[in-house]
Parts: C-alpha cells; sequence; structure tokens
C-alpha cells in the first residue's frame, strides 16, 4: 500500500479520527484510539507530527481514563510514525499532560511511554529535551508531575549517564524531590563521584524515615539497591532500615518489605564473601517475623514468597531457624484467614519437592493433610491442584498411607468443584497406585461419580473412562465398569440413562471391535428405543460414533438397523439427526467423523 | 455447523452477536413463538429455572450443574434480564437456544420482559451500551410479547413466573388472553407476571404495585379446579434457592445465585424426571476466576 493512495483514497483522515475522537459511544472512541497506527502510516510522518499530535494536544485530558490509558499507550508506541528518533520529542508534551493526571493508572501508562521516549531520543543532539522534561514535571504544581518525575529519574540518569546526570544536576533533583517527600525508587542511580555518592545516601537515609507511608512503600526497594551498590556498608547503612521497615508502623510498608525479602536476600548473598552468613543471622530471622506479622495481608505475602527463598538458600534446611520456621507454619495451618491458609497451601506443596522425601514426611504432610480438611472449599482446592505431585516426592507407599484417605474424603465434599478436582486427579493417581490399589481405595469413588447429580462430575467421570482405561486395562473396565453402566441403563432419571452412553461413546474410543459389539452396542441399542427424545438423540450420537470406530471393516448391521429405525422416530430432531449420521457414513468408507464434518458429498 | 450453531458458541463464551444476526435471530424466534400457546404444553422430563437477570456466567454454572440444552430439556420461567451485566448474552443465548431446539426448551414471559421496566432496571441501557443503538433493544422487546406466558407440565404443573390472578379462574381464561402486547398495568396478564403468594386467606393488595398478594386458598381452588398438582413459580428471591409453600401446593423456584452480585443467596433449579420426581439442584455463584471482571477500571492500585 503506498501512502499517497490511501490519502487520495481518504482525502482528510486527520479530520474523520478527529470525530471519531469525540463520538459519544466509549467503545467507539476507544476503537478509534487504538487505530491510531494505522492513521499514522495513512497520514505520513509529517501530517502526523505537524496536524495529528496538535490536535491531539490538550482535546482528550477530559476523556474516560479508559481512552487515556490507551492512548498513552499508543503515543508510546508512535515513535516510527512521527519520524523516528529526531522526532521522538514531539510527543513528548502531550503525553507529559497524561503523566500529571490524577489517576495512578494513566499516569503509570504514560511514564511508561516516557520512558520508550527517552530511550529513543538522541543524546548527543537533543539531550535538553528530557532533562527540560524531567524539570517542568519536578517543578509542577502538582503533586501528581512529581510523582511521575520520581518514577522518571532512574530512566533519565541511565539514560544521560552519570557524567551528564551531574552536568544536569539530577543529584540536586534528586534531593528536591525527597525533600517534597515524593515517593520514589532510585534503583539504578548511585554515581561514581563520591560526593554525589555521599547526597544520594542521605536521600536514602532520609526516605527511610518519611513521615509518609506512601514514601516508605518504596524504602526495601531503595535497600536492595544500596545493598548491591554498596554491599561493605550493609551493616552500617542498610541493616537498621531492613530491621525498622520489617516492624514499621503502616502495615503496607510491611507487606512490601516482605514482597522484596528475596531480592534483598540475593542482594546480601551475592555482596560479600561473609554475605551468606548475613543472610542466616539477619535477613531470614526478620523474615521469619514478617510470617507471623499481625496484618493477615502481611503474612499471606510473606507465606506465598517463602519457596522463592528456600529455593535461593536451600541451605536454610540446615540452619538454627528451619525449626522455628517449621512451628510458624504450623501456626499458619489455624490462621484465622483463608486468604494465609491457601497461600500456605500452595507454598507448602511447592516446599516439597525442595525438602525431599524426609523431611517433607516429617514436616510438611500433616500440614497438607490438615488443609485438605480445611473448612474453606478454595483451600482444599488449592491443595489438591497439585496433590499428585507430592507422590513423587514422598514415594507411592508413603503417599498411599498418609494422604490418600484425606483425597478420597473429598470426593464426597459437597461443593462440586471439590469433588471435581478429586476426579481430575483420578487418571493420574491411578497411574501411580496401580490397578490392586487403585480399585480398593478408589474405584468406589469412581463409579459414584457416574451417578454424581451434578451434570459436570459425571460428564468428567465419563470423560476420564479413556485415560483410567488405558491406565487399568482393559479388563478392569469390563469387570469394574461395565456391570454398574448395566444397571445405570435402567435409572428411573433420563440425565442418568444418558451418562452410560457418554461412557460408551468413550470407551468407543479405546475398545477392540470384538468388546465393541459384545459390551457396547447393546447398551447404545437399547438407549434407541427409550421412551424419552433425549436419550434417542445421543444414542443415535453414539451409533454414529460406534460406526465410525468400527471403521474400516463392514458396517455392523445392528448399529445401521437401529440408525435406520431412529431416521423415522416420532421426535424431529432424533429423525434429523439420524439420517444425516446415515448420509455422513452411509457410502464413504473413509475417516467418517462424529461431528457432522465428515465427508461432504 | 450452521451460523445458527455458530452463534450459539458464541454466545456460550458471553460474545455478543452482531446487530444483523439478532434481527435474523428474532425474526426466526418469532415464528416459533407465535405458534405456542398463552399455557404452552410441556412434557416430563425438564428442569424448571426462575429468575436469571442477565448474570450470564452463573447461567453457565447452571448448565454445568443440570446439563446442556439440548442433553437436558429447560423451562424458564421469565425474567432474563435487566440487573446484572450480561442481559444481552443471557437473552440471546436462551433465545438461539430456542430457535435451535424449540421441543427441549421453553421460555415464558416475566414481569422483566417489557419495554417500561427493561428502561429502568438495565437492558435498554446495556443493549445501547453494547450496539451504540437501540435497535437490538427493539427486536428483543418485539419478541418478549410473543412469549407463552404460562407452561403447563404433563397436566399436572402449573408454571408461571408470579402467580395468580383474581380476574383467571380456570387455564382457558389465560388462553383466551390476547398475549401480543407490552405488559399491561393491570388485569390478568398483568397479575400472571407480578402476583405473589402470601401466607394469608383469599387476595391481598401487592407491595410491589401491580399484581395481588394470594392465599393457600386460591391455590387449593386453583388447582383443584383445573386438576393441577402444584404451581411453580420464580419472581421472589429466596435465600435457599427454593421455597414450598401452602402444604406444596405451590413452590418458589430462584435461579440466579447471589443476586445483584452482593445478596449471598444459593440458587436452585428443580428437575422433574419423567414420572414427574422432583429434585432439586442447588448451586452456588461462578467462581470469580470462570467469569470475566466486568470492571471497566484496570484493577485499582493497591496502595496509592
Ligand atoms: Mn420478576
Amino acid at each position: 500500500m503506498s501512502v499517497s493512495h490511501s490519502q487520495q483514497f481518504n482525502p482528510n483522515p486527520v479530520s474523520i479520527l478527529i470525530q471519531e475522537l469525540r463520538h459519544e459511544d466509549l467503545q467507539a472512541r476507544l476503537h478509534s484510539v487504538r487505530s491510531l497506527s494505522t492513521i499514522c502510516v495513512a497520514l505520513g510522518p509529517d501530517r502526523t507530527r505537524n496536524e495529528l499530535i496538535p490536535f491531539i494536544q490538550g482535546e482528550m485530558l477530559d476523556d474516560d481514563d479508559e481512552v487515556l490509558i490507551a492512548l498513552s499507550e499508543q503515543l508510546g508506541k508512535a515513535i516510527d510514525a512521527v519520524g523516528g528518533p529526531e522526532h521522538a520529542c514531539c510527543i513528548i508534551p502531550i503525553v507529559e499532560d497524561f503523566a500529571c493526571l490524577e489517576e495512578t493508572a494513566v499516569r503509570d501508562k504514560a511514564v511508561e511511554s516516557l520512558r520508550k521516549i527517552i530511550g529513543a531520543i538522541p543524546l548527543e543532539t537533543q539531550a535538553s529535551h528530557i532533562t527540560k522534561l524531567l524539570d517542568r514535571l519536578q517543578n509542577a504544581e502538582w503533586f501528581t508531575a512529581k510523582m511521575s518525575a520520581c518514577a522518571l529519574l532512574p530512566a533519565v540518569w541511565q539514560k544521560l549517564g552519570d557524567e551528564l546526570a551531574m552536568e544536569a544536576n539530577l543529584v540536586e533533583t534528586l534531593e528536591t524531590l525527597s525533600n517534597d517527600s515524593a515517593p520514589m525508587s532510585f534503583l539504578e542511580v548511585l554515581p561514581k563521584d563520591q560526593v554525589a555518592t555521599q547526597s544520594v545516601v542521605e536521600v536514602f537515609r532520609k526516605l527511610s524515615v518519611d513521615d509518609h507511608d506512601s514514601v516508605r512503600l518504596f524504602v526495601m526497594r531503595n535497600c536492595i539497591s544500596m545493598t548491591r551498590k554498596l554491599p561493605e556498608e550493609f551493616d552500617t547503612l542498610v541493616r537498621p532500615v531492613v530491621e525498622a521497615a520489617t516492624m514499621d508502623k503502616a502495615w503496607r510498608v510491611r507487606y512490601m518489605a516482605a514482597d522484596n525479602f528475596k531480592e534483598l536476600a540475593d542482594a546480601v548473598a551475592e555482596g560479600s564473601a561473609d554475605g551468606i552468613d548475613q543472610v542466616r543471622e539477619f535477613v531470614i530471622p526478620k523474615y521469619i517475623t514478617l510470617l507471623e506479622d499481625q496484618e493477615h495481608e502481611v503474612r499471606t505475602v510473606a507465606t506465598a514468597k517463602l519457596v522463592d527463598i528456600f529455593r535461593r538458600f536451600p541451605e536454610w534446611k540446615g540452619w538454627p531457624t528451619f525449626r522455628s520456621t517449621i512451628e510458624t507454619l504450623n501456626k499458619l495451618v489455624t490462621d484465622q484467614t483463608s486468604l494465609v491458609r491457601g497461600a500456605l497451601a500452595t507454598t507448602v506443596l511447592e516446599l516439597a519437592p525442595i525438602f525431599e522425601q524426609d523431611l517433607t514426611l516429617e514436616h510438611l504432610m500433616p500440614i497438607i493433610i490438615a488443609l485438605l480438611r480445611d473448612q474453606v472449599p478454595e483451600v482444599r482446592l488449592r491443595v489438591l491442584a497439585s496433590v499428585d505431585k507430592i507422590a513423587n516426592v514422598v514415594g507411592v507407599e508413603n503417599f498411599h498411607e498418609a494422604l490418600l484417605p484425606a483425597v478420597v474424603e473429598l470426593a464426597g465434599d459437597k461443593q462440586w468443584r471439590v469433588r471435581q478436582a478429586v476426579l481430575d486427579h483420578i487418571p493420574i493417581l491411578a497411574q501411580h497406585l496401580g490397578v490392586d490399589i487403585f480399585e480398593k481405595e478408589m474405584g468406589e469413588v469412581y463409579r459414584k461419580a457416574l451417578q454424581d447429580p451434578v451434570f459436570s462430575i459425571r460428564d468428567a467421570a465419563s470423560q476420564r473412562l479413556k485415560k483410567l482405561t488405558e491406565v487399568l486395562g482393559q479388563s478392569w473396565a469390563e469387570s469394574h465398569v461395565l456391570p454398574d453402566l448395566l444397571k445405570q441403563k435402567d435409572s428411573p432419571n433420563y440425565l442418568h440413562r444418558m451418562t452410560v452412553l457418554f461412557c460408551v461413546k468413550t470407551l468407543c474410543e479405546i475398545f477392540p471391535r470384538e468388546l465393541i459389539e459384545e459390551h457396547l452396542l447393546p447398551l447404545a441399542v437399547s438407549a434407541a428405543h427409550d421412551r424419552v427424545p433425549n436419550v434417542r438423540y445421543n444414542a443415535c450420537k453414539t451409533l454414529g460414533k460406534m460406526r465410525a470406530a468400527l471403521k474400516p471393516e463392514p458396517v455392523n448391521a445392528a448399529v445401521q438397523e437401529t440408525l435406520q429405525r431412529l431416521a423415522e422416530d416420532e421426535d424431529p430432531d432424533v429423525r434429523y439427526l439420524a439420517a444425516d449420521t446415515l448420509k455422513e457414513g452411509g457410502s464413504s468408507s473413509s475417516g467418517a467423523t462424529t461431528n457432522g464434518v465428515g465427508p461432504a458429498a | 455447523m450452521t451460523d445458527l450453531d455458530r452463534q450459539i458458541e458464541q454466545l456460550r463464551r458471553c460474545e455478543y452477536i452482531k446487530e444483523a444476526e439478532v434481527k435474523a435471530l428474532c425474526a426466526k424466534a418469532r415464528e416459533i413463538l407465535v405458534e405456542e400457546s398463552n399455557v404452552q404444553r410441556v412434557d416430563a422430563p425438564v428442569t424448571i429455572c426462575g429468575d436469571i437477570h442477565g448474570q450470564f456466567y452463573d447461567l453457565v454454572e447452571l448448565f454445568k450443574v443440570g446439563g446442556n440444552c439440548p442433553d437436558t430439556n429447560y423451562l424458564f420461567m421469565g425474567d432474563f434480564v435487566d440487573r446484572g451485566f450480561y442481559s444481552v448474552e443471557t437473552f440471546l443465548l436462551l433465545l438461539a437456544l430456542k430457535v435451535r431446539y424449540p421441543d427441549r426448551i421453553t421460555l415464558i414471559r416475566g414481569n422483566h420482559e417489557s419495554r417500561q421496566i427493561t428502561q429502568v432496571y438495565g437492558f435498554y441501557d446495556e443493549c445501547l451500551r453494547k450496539y451504540g443503538s437501540v435497535n437490538v433493544w427493539r427486536y428483543c422487546t418485539e419478541i418478549f410479547d410473543y412469549l407463552s406466558l404460562a407452561a403447563l407440565i404433563e397436566d399436572k404443573i402449573f408454571c408461571v413466573h408470579g402467580g395468580l390472578s383474581p380476574s383467571i379462574n380456570t387455564l382457558d381464561d389465560i388462553r383466551m388472553l390476547d398475549r401480543k402486547q407490552e405488559v399491561p398495568h393491570d388485569g390478568a396478564m398483568c397479575d400472571l407476571m407480578w402476583s405473589d403468594p402470601e401466607d394469608m386467606t383469599g387476595w391481598g393488595l401487592s407491595p410491589r404495585g401491580a399484581g395481588y398478594l394470594f392465599g393457600g386458598d386460591v391455590v387449593s381452588e386453583f388447582n383443584h379446579q383445573n386438576n393441577i398438582q402444584c404451581i411453580a413459580r420464580a419472581h421472589q428471591l429466596q435465600m435457599d434457592g427454593y421455597r414450598w409453600m401452602f402444604n406444596k401446593t405451590l413452590v418458589t423456584v430462584w435461579s440466579a445465585p447471589n443476586y445483584c452480585y452482593r445478596c449471598g443467596n444459593v440458587a436452585a433449579i428443580l428437575e422433574l424426571d419423567e414420572n414427574l420426581h422432583q429434585n432439586f439442584k442447588i448451586f452456588e455463584a461462578a467462581p470469580p476466576e470462570s467469569r470475566g471482571v466486568p470492571s471497566k477500571k484496570p484493577a485499582p492500585d493497591y496502595f496509592l
């Protein structure tokens, strides 16, 4: 497509876009914002810069947040559309407006786009665009602009490099912003220059004890960067700040501390030769206090992040704090908040492979069993979600003895999603346990699911039958499922009679011809005589599938006869489906499928 | 796969279909519904459902518990739209199923299947928001006029959205009504959709401002006169999903769990097997991870 062609085709896309951007329907405006890049291509870089960008500037500021977020994002991607890096600075003012707005989500998106633009701008000729932007934001009247300045500072510093950053007085900017109590994390900012470093350290100290919670939220991030930059000063500079953060009066600060602890531990461990000792003696003990924090949000995140730390420092298992960690986990089993217990469920299951067999059996198994019996279904579901993996850690024998009874118990749960979760595990459990133990412990559980009052469970049970038969063998299906199906086909409830057909359909996929003809065909034929049309309809579907399964051998006469009978059924849906099925598979001998997508003619 | 099958697939994913498709769907639905009686005859087995009110993901939950249409037969007793976030998808899915499987699903009219009510309680605004015009609302409300007023299962169970009317003694009285109109402010047709049972004798004024309150004696007289076992109706929130009244001669079925996303109730459907044995299935609201997030704002910033 040539640009000039589209211009001829549509002489003024700008005015159309303007109309669309003023459309009263939000979805329409969103749509036009999202198609901005297409319009830019049609316009070409010159008109995009000279007409489109000036138009949008100022025009949209009152629009819905959703539109502003989309627009901020689009503008960050518009660097090529305005003519490449040399022209990228023309997008700055409009995104800058958005970076000053009240709504955090809009500002965040705008800052993200500004970072991209800053990254693109050529430093040699246009560095001043970058520093002026920062100046404007920093000196703006609105606090929101200052917050955006904070968020941009590290990117600006990185872009300029230490030398230019010193020239542009960014240290001063940092100090000013910190005096304004603007929340910031200056992760990558720390110049080589000694004097400047001292100033940054001062800022770090000041921010750590700022009166505003929103500023102290970033304390932990800053501790991490300080530890990375000045590892030798961890003890004197950072350690007291970490200690204070874990006891901060604002729970959000403690939350952020917990959330970032693993990274801190990383930085400490890598910072010096005795870093690992610091982790063992200081970092981990502090972390344990967060696991017992009075605020449940903090306990939740600390519990959830535990695995990361254990994975990074498996030697924790041999440290003196290990025992108290386990004690703490045991307390969390009866935590008042189910969110914490849910996090614990996921955590202990993930800890198991790190702990390995003996420690898992000794310390984690009791917790897992207790959580399987938790009063809140979401917690039980969390454990069930990956309980089978425990078998890999502790071995089948131990799993069978210790955990299986609790799992089987959940097959009778009154929440159907819990019952379904058990069912989801049945094939893999069958694989672990083998046919004898499976039949003894879970056979009844499985067969009961085929008669569950909830459709989804019956459906899932009939679908699992394939995998189960593959794992346990055809003779298991013959001796332990077919007798039940024979009984269930006479159920007074048509929905349960249909389950039999679902199972027959599944078994058609794996039974050999003799077994299909001997066991499955009679079930389908009898269902074709059912007095409820829905059952006959499904009998018809099943027969279609059965015939496909029996190919390429000659068509079974009983299948064909029954389908012909159904093609004259009193119910129109049954008639139609039967006629269709006959047509589909009748003449063609190659690979007819079951869903009406077989050979067309 | 036919267009209709594709539309059903799409609606099952809670994606609404095009305006032109709605128009065509409604035209086909009208052909089917116009042939149905004011008191539509329904065979057992069938599963009876109460109000849905645009709670699409909870309707999906209902099908998970009760089984899919057309495998399971359904009778929905009205109030498909309003209040929930997905009236469009909810009604169009049910309507598309009706067109695809007319013998497997029956829809009767609730008091919210009305031009006036839907302009106040959400369906009108939702159509406007989703389609940018009110055409879809117009097509749907035209179809509302064709919905049956009641259903009769195996001559034994009378199903209606609201309840009885002092102007109606026999089922033939209902059969005589001209239903193809907007729900009137009073009279027999209005009462069928608005009335409520009440522990009282005779008739009373309804606090709703439309329809009546009716007592156990009224039900017993009506059931005797028409040789029916019981009345199944919807229209009133039940915290346990359903409620028997008047010595099991009337049952209320409610199928919108956590009604309006905040009432904390469970929902129920009533399975009748081919011998009219009753079996209530209780279900809860769809878990958060299985429903689309309706809020248009991104997740609020956690801290600031
Ligand atoms: Mn109602």
